[in-house]
């Protein structure tokens, strides 16, 4: 047997120093200058002056910020339950289909579009909903032109016609989450429900649905992180408007931060927004355990 | 006797509708979610002119010239994400790997702590981080370099990749590292040899999130890149219409998002045998 060659004390240091170098510099020393960048004022980019909780009243006094509040409960109320059940549906036709080639190919084609670079869906669909764009045509060809409009220019449709650039909401990476969950359940079980007569509805409520619990509720709550932190596509779709309709507060920390030059004010907003983040996890997770 | 045949057959007969039924709401689902796809290719061989009069139609003639057009806009954005998504996958990976093994081989001081600050970063919202992390990169001089679009990135998709590694390594049976270390091997060498090999699934999963989530991601390279040169895809997308005065060309900048959205396709459509071999014979079991 040959002697150590290094002590485990300095193999762990070298192990873990490339990562946590890296984190301990882009993660870990940004998140406590953000919490500290929330208690200044900034003007431009340089000049800094320390107003305690100046910013977080300002916050609870904005109206625009009130109306990114509002806006995002519209959001989350149209995405979450679609994104969370749309890929279950999806999930259970193919699990349900006895032919495994057939289930084969109708996966491949409901998960492709994870492959499409995400800005080109985004660009796509900002070019199906423009005035002169495919939308319109149809439905000016089957006579429902009355109902034509600039999607994304319309206060009233801009929310929706932002939620539905993921139709039909059942691919993806969580359709895959929820066909995991669908192939581990023990086939012992699904057969002792059949022998006692249940009918497919009633298996699929009694015997799956409660065992998926685990992937309905990490689903909703990658669903609901999702709505509250991700803005590209209404950055790239609306940038908010039109008058401000589509205002996200995660767009709204971006744009104060970077279009405004507000960095203590955004910095203020994502606090707030890490605590939102924080509140549905817990809740999302504390939902889960009672549930048991 | 009579009875139960006909009701055998019956449940066959009602069990092979459903399969009917499955294959229609299926078979919608699909072509639901191709449609915007479709709809890009179709438009994208055409120019305005066949666009407005004859939308529906077959394109004649048939533009591939848009496609030459497509290609040449966007191989230097290409180019750039390739580089990029290639450098943050494999730097995670290496990463996440030699601190993941530190964590399930080892026992050491402060290890909970540490392991408990991965679980809190990946509750941060990735808005919360911008501002400071972008005032930082422009303290250290990084803005507009390759270095500002690779380490960052890194860094944010670490602590996920370190979770999902350390879970994985956990399993794998203890002796086998001890035998191998007995056998003279050094604690490098045991994760490359022993390790690595049998964790190759896992370190497939932990790339293609990774590949992905790079090879999307449009705030950040929209913050700190100037230079068009370095523009990755997403970035350059965006800009696409503006930049070649496109608006009036959507034929054009369609042919050039198909073209885009080809590399990832076929790359997959060559890897998943692989990938699906590493899920399956990846466990090496007794």
């Amino acid at each position: 047997m040959k002697p150590e060659r290094s002590s485990p004390a300095l193999s762990v240091l070298g192990f873990l120093f490339p990562a946590y170098a890296l984190f301990a510099f882009f993660v870990v020393v940004p998140a406590l200058s953000a919490l500290a960048l929330a208690f200044f004022r900034t003007d431009g980019l340089d000049m800094r002056e320390w107003v305690g909780l100046a910013n977080f009243s300002d916050l609870m006094s904005d109206g625009l910020f009130w109306r990114s509040i509002r806006n995002l409960l519209v959001y989350a109320v149209l995405a979450v339950p679609v994104q969370t059940v749309g890929p279950l549906i999806g999930a259970k036709l193919l699990y349900t289909l006895r032919s495994a080639r057939a289930a084969y190919w109708y996966r491949t084609l409901l998960v492709f579009p994870v492959l499409v670079p995400g800005v080109v869906t985004i660009l796509v669909w900002q070019e199906l909903y423009s005035s002169s764009g495919p939308i319109n045509l149809v439905l000016k060809t089957v006579g429902l032109g009355e109902f034509a409009r600039a999607w994304l220019g319309d206060p009233n449709t801009v929310l929706p016609a932002i939620v539905a650039v993921g139709m039909p909401f059942t691919g993806g990476v969580f359709l895959l989450i929820y066909l995991a969950g669908f192939l581990s359940i023990p086939t012992s079980l699904v057969e002792a429900a059949r022998l006692d007569g249940a009918g497919s509805m009633r298996l699929f409520l009694s015997v799956e649905l409660p065992l998926l619990r685990g992937q309905i509720g990490v689903i909703a709550l990658l669903s609901l992180l999702g709505v509250l932190q991700n803005f590209d596509n209404i950055q790239i779709l609306t940038n908010g408007g039109p008058m401000n309709a589509s205002l996200t507060p995660a767009l709204y920390l971006f744009r104060s931060g970077f279009e405004f030059g507000q960095l203590g004010y955004a910095s203020a907003l994502g606090v707030v927004l890490l605590g939102l983040c924080a509140a549905v996890t817990l809740l999302v997770r504390w939902m889960g355990r009672r549930n048991v | 006797m009579d009875g139960e045949a006909k009701r055998m057959k019956k449940t066959v007969k009602s069990r092979s509708s459903i399969q009917w039924a499955l294959h229609g709401g299926l078979s919608v689902l699909a072509l639901l979610t191709a449609v915007p796809f479709v709809l890009m290719a179709a438009m994208s061989a055409k120019d305005l002119g066949q666009l407005t009069l004859s939308f529906w139609s077959w394109p004649s003639p048939f533009r591939w010239e848009n496609y030459w057009f497509g290609l040449k806009v966007t191989v230097q954005y290409l180019a750039n994400s390739v580089l990029v998504s290639g450098a943050v996958c494999g730097l995670t990976l290496v990463c996440a790997a030699l601190a993941a093994y530190a964590f399930s081989r080892f026992s050491f001081f402060a290890q909970k702590g540490l392991f408990a600050s991965l679980l809190v970063a990946l509750m941060i919202p990735s808005a919360l981080l911008l501002v400071p992390l972008f005032l930082l990169c422009r303290e250290l001089g990084l803005l507009d370099t390759m270095w500002v679009l690779v380490l960052p990135q890194t860094a944010g998709a670490l602590p996920l990749a370190i979770l999902l590694l350390r879970s994985f390594f956990d399993e794998l049976p203890r002796d086998l590292f001890d035998a191998a270390r007995i056998d003279g091997a050094s604690e490098v060498r045991v994760l490359w040899h022993v390790v690595v090999p049998l964790a190759l699934p896992v370190f497939s999963t932990v790339g293609i999130l990774n590949l992905l989530s790079s090879w999307n991601n449009y705030i950040w390279p929209l913050l700190v890149v100037q230079s068009e040169s370095l523009r990755t895809l997403p970035l350059g997308l965006a800009f696409l219409t503006f930049e070649y005065d496109l608006k009036f060309e959507p034929g054009k900048v369609m042919a050039a998002y198909l073209m885009t959205s080809l590399p990832l396709l076929v790359a997959f459509l060559f890897m998943t045998r692989p990938f699906v071999k590493g899920l399956t014979s990846g466990a090496l079991k007794e």
